[in-house]
């Protein structure tokens, strides 16, 4: 699973966006928000990973236990997978 | 979304971010390339960037190149049309600085200031550049081309 092209992740004095840039902008209005733990996600999901694991790189980053992170991934996920953000 | 709900976002997060869509403030600003970053307008002056909604519902990025009592002249950094009649509450945020690509720009850095003040000068000698070069082009068109569109 890999985030699609065209979704830039911006660090503005603390707070992470993702902005849609080029084609993407014409698909997608509007900015998304993110946590620190969001913007993890979404910068290894650019690069495509399993969820399985996203899941294990959670775990190692944020020393969460695995059902806990598991949760999170997943939800996290399907709120990407809803907005047509990944492929 | 409706400009309230812009407002909305930049009172509540302290900013907002947005890909800035056509070709009126380049070379600041790319088509659909770079962001800015809005933030709340409290004391505006020339040279900033300002989100506005027209009356007629249109969203626009343009930079003031005047500060009149009661209103605001803008234009965009790519046009020599000036926009009277723009006042306070029509606007929504001002920027703060931008994404070109990966690099962020504060809009009081050094270079970007020399930007400003050298193209919002220049655009009004590339105006009367155009202007002149369309009559030389005008008066030596060879009379078989007369009356064929090219504007």
């Amino acid at each position: 699973m890999k985030i699609k092209e065209g979704y830039m992740l911006r660090e503005i004095a603390g707070n992470f966006v993702v902005v849609p840039v080029g084609i993407a902008s014409k698909e997608f209005n509007g900015v998304i928000t993110l946590n620190s733990t969001g913007a993890f996600l979404w910068k290894e999901l650019m690069n495509g990973l399993s969820i399985t694991d996203l899941i294990d790189r959670l775990v190692a980053t944020y020393e969460v236990e695995k059902e806990v992170a598991a949760k999170d991934v997943n939800n996290f996920v399907s709120i990407l997978k809803g907005a047509n953000l990944v492929e | 979304m409706n400009n309230i709900s812009y407002k909305d976002i930049i009172e509540e997060k302290g900013m907002y971010v947005a890909t800035p869509i056509g070709k009126s403030m380049w070379p600041m600003l790319r088509n659909r390339v770079d962001t800015v970053k809005l933030v709340k307008p409290i004391t505006l002056k020339k040279y900033d960037v300002i989100l506005y909604l027209r009356k007629n519902g249109q969203y626009v990025l343009h930079r003031i190149i005047k500060v009149r009592k009661n209103d605001f002249i803008l234009s965009g950094d790519n046009q020599w049309q000036k926009e009277p009649g723009i006042t306070q509450d029509m606007i929504i945020g001002v920027v703060d600085g931008f994404y070109r690509k990966e690099k962020y720009i504060k809009n009081n850095n050094f270079l970007y200031k020399m930007y400003y003040h050298f193209w919002t000068r220049i655009k009004f000698i590339k105006k009367f550049i155009f202007i002149l070069k369309r009559l030389i082009k005008k008066i030596f068109r060879p009379k078989g081309k007369q009356g064929s569109s090219d504007e």
